[in-house]
């Protein structure tokens, strides 16, 4: 259940009901990101429901960038050795 | 539609053509994107990321991801108190391989339950999440 409170300008304020299970989760991980409950649903329908022009685009953008890259060398494996090849081991 | 997280070793297979893993990982990738579902990762894989692909190809490597893989990505900054269960995570593990950067991947799948974990680096296996391909 939710209702519209008012509308000043910018932003408007929304009062909603949540299940306590779904409360303590949304509390929980708002704590862990070091944000507010407010901020982190902005966060939550910003992520879930961004299917606009800045997502779309990201999204050409990231499919781009496939397999553009090649190494020059015989190494095959860096993406499984990474480590390896970051903190040593791999010279 | 679960979410994904993506660890150093699968960015850098979907962007490594000649990489061992590239056609399972970008295919795998490209299917998450284009079915709207949301990659995710942590600022220690960001910064891990970056040194590999400057280290491996160059800065402009780097500066590529920085502008065609970053900002789709939702960035989970690690704090201090983040930062603490990390380096719980890996204390408690007492393995060698596993680094405060493979940790971090746990801790933020946890925090995103039903979440997978797309990576193909083995240490992220054995925790309960589902590690794909």
């Amino acid at each position: 259940m939710m209702s519209i409170l008012h509308h000043n300008g910018m932003k408007t304020r929304l009062q909603i009901q949540l299940e306590p299970e779904d409360y303590r989760a949304l509390k929980s991980w708002a704590s862990d990101y070091g944000i507010s409950m407010s901020a982190a649903v902005r966060m939550l329908i910003r992520e879930r429901l961004r299917h606009n022009d800045a997502r779309n685009e990201a999204a050409k953008r990231f499919a781009s960038a496939a397999g553009v890259l090649e190494e020059r060398d015989d190494r095959r494996d860096v993406s499984r050795e990474h480590d390896r090849y970051v903190y040593g081991g791999a010279e | 539609m679960s979410s994904c997280y993506v660890d150093t070793s699968a960015f850098y297979a979907y962007l490594v053509r000649n990489d061992r893993f590239h056609g399972p990982v970008s295919e795998l990738m490209s299917s998450a994107v284009s079915e709207g579902r949301s990659l995710f990762s942590s600022s220690f894989v960001l910064g891990e990321t970056l040194g590999l692909l400057q280290f491996r190809h160059g800065v402009e490597a780097a500066e590529r991801f920085m502008t065609d893989i970053y900002p789709l990505v939702m960035w989970r900054w690690v704090d201090a108190k983040m930062f603490d269960d990390v380096w719980k995570i890996v204390k408690d593990s007492g393995r060698r391989s596993l680094t405060v950067v493979d940790a971090s991947a746990v801790t933020c799948i946890r925090e995103r339950a039903g979440s997978v974990c797309v990576a193909v680096d083995t240490d992220l296996k054995g925790f309960g999440f589902d590690v794909l391909p």
